[in-house]
């Protein structure tokens, strides 16, 4: 219940700001510039816009995802606003969980406006598109943010906020390149080497998996049942590790 | 986030200045190159970037004509254009397997979902289907008006492929009022006005062009064929036998062994006999 008290105190506070405003009205504009382009005398081609507006709207939500997250706990702590709320009968774990559990509901919230504008572009636009990859893409998306937000508020307990920002994007795209090579020494080599390769792939986030837009775009069959079920295992085990991590670091932080 | 806004506009002003003092020197080359350029906002404002980008558009078209599956793994990669360009080395969806097997991966848990997420199947565009690469040439051609691989492959797809001949036209234009020496662009024209839409006086006066134009480069022997094929069926439509039993016999110095450039020679020949 407190957990969710601060989460809504977060969230009314980041609703408060323009910042998921700047980036609709932008978005608003580049899909409109896109679905009004015609090539060749034809205006039946869909699929560059389905992948321009996918990727603008994933950028569009991490972006929110890391800004948000990145700066709640930071923000509480050098405007001392922490010290009432921990003196009342909050726990830190608790004032962790919350501020998580805030950062989630922005990032998930403007993603769901997002995704909900660009789910009725598409569907007037060219050949349509599957209802059921819609969903599953909603909900990777979905998935990819809460795993986004807990690695964020993880490195605000040790960073500023550019360095946090920078980081966590450089670490996004940095996995999203380097974890197919991985997987190729591991399944390719033997012995020490095999098991290092091993541990750091099992260690690092696996943002790829959230990655669904070729599906999506160009018409491939949904993902079974078995693999949407184990990537929602995967974040809740991997977001929780984050959380446990980041609640043991607040707990030994001097205030 | 009131951060990074200031950063985004500083980021666009470095580019647009970049691009002005980067417009500003080299003015006059682009001048004398395409008086088109000089309206192009976007031109001006990537500068140097809008090659980069132009080059990802293109990559883009052929992961599309390939279901969205960039092709790097593929030692043919970048074969959407192959088919445009040089016809008989084309490929087809089963000669490639690009997915490592499931049974492959033993016990690891996460490989396995990660193959299951990405699509490693081999298949091509057909149909309809195929107007879905068109955004991504146009946009090639918007970023870097001097790419001339896309105009040709642009007039290819729209005019051969899709059955728009004149729109196809329009673009290679474009493409020829942009790159005036281009002798593949003036190829293309020729290809378009000789495939679809069968006039022949048209295509043989592009053609005639592109070879005159290929003459003042070195170019390899195989797309001297590409360029003389058309240019000798021209003939022959027209009722010039001769010329067209001369473009063969030359080609058939560079092809000696070729089975279809013999058949040709021998069907020319013929065909002048029998006058």
């Amino acid at each position: 219940m407190k957990i969710l008290t601060i989460a809504r105190h977060s969230f009314k506070e980041l609703i408060r700001k323009k910042d998921f405003a700047v980036l609709f009205i932008l978005f608003i504009a580049l899909i409109g510039f896109f679905y009004t382009e015609s090539f060749f005398g034809t205006s039946d081609a869909s699929r560059y816009l389905k992948d321009i507006g996918f990727s603008l709207i994933t950028l569009f939500s991490i972006v929110i995802a890391l800004t948000f997250s990145a700066k709640q706990i930071p923000a509480e702590l050098a405007e001392r606003t922490v010290y009432p709320l921990l003196a009342k009968p909050v726990s830190r774990t608790e004032f962790v969980l919350g501020k998580y559990v805030g950062s989630v509901l922005m990032s998930v919230g403007s993603f769901t406006v997002f995704f909900a504008l660009y789910a009725g572009v598409i569907a007037t636009k060219g050949e349509g598109t599957s209802l059921v990859m819609l969903a599953q893409s909603y909900l990777f998306g979905a998935l990819l943010l809460t795993l986004l937000s807990a690695v964020s508020i993880f490195f605000s307990l040790f960073l500023t906020l550019s360095a946090n920002v920078t980081l966590t994007f450089l670490i996004y795209f940095l996995i999203r390149w380097v974890n197919t090579t991985i997987q190729e020494v591991i399944l390719t080599s033997k012995g020490a080497v095999s098991a290092l390769y091993s541990f750091i792939y099992y260690l690092l986030p696996h943002f790829e998996f959230y990655d669904i837009k070729i599906r999506l775009v160009h018409h491939w069959d949904p993902l079974p049942a078995w693999v949407v079920c184990s990537v929602v295992g995967y974040t809740v085990v991997y977001v929780t590790l984050i959380l446990w991590g980041a609640v043991r670091s607040f707990k030994r932080k001097s205030l | 986030m009131k951060k990074i806004i200031p950063v985004l506009l500083c980021c666009f002003l470095i580019l647009y200045l970049a691009a002005s003092i980067d417009g500003f020197f080299a003015a006059d080359a682009l001048r004398a190159e395409s008086a088109a350029l000089e309206g192009d906002t976007l031109y001006k404002i990537l500068g140097g970037f809008r090659d980069y980008l132009s080059w990802m558009s293109l990559v883009n078209a052929d992961s599309v004509f390939h279901g969205g599956i960039r092709q790097e793994n593929c030692p043919d990669a970048f074969h959407f254009s192959v088919e445009a360009i040089r016809p008989a080395s084309g490929h087809r969806e089963d000669e490639h397997d690009h997915s490592r097997h499931a049974e492959d991966l033993g016990p690891n848990i996460l490989p396995k979902i990660a193959h299951a997420i990405a699509v490693t199947e081999h298949k091509h565009l057909t149909g309809a289907e195929e107007r879905e690469i068109l955004p991504w040439l146009y946009y090639t051609v918007k970023l870097n008006p001097h790419n001339e691989l896309a105009y040709v492959l642009g007039g290819y797809w729209v005019g051969v492929r899709l059955k728009k001949p004149s729109e196809a036209v329009k673009f290679l234009l474009e493409g020829v009022s942009n790159n005036p020496n281009s002798w593949r662009i003036h190829q293309a024209i020729g290809e378009v006005y000789y495939m679809a839409e069968g006039d022949f006086e048209k295509a043989l006066r592009y053609l005639e062009r592109a070879k005159e134009l290929s003459e003042r480069e070195n170019i390899d022997k195989f797309d001297k064929r590409v360029l003389y094929v058309p240019l000798a069926e021209a003939y022959a439509r027209i009722g010039k036998p001769e010329r067209s039993l001369e473009l063969y016999e030359e080609l058939l110095t560079d092809f000696p062994n070729n089975q279809i450039v013999q058949e040709r020679i021998g069907h020319f020949r013929r065909m002048i006999g029998a006058r």
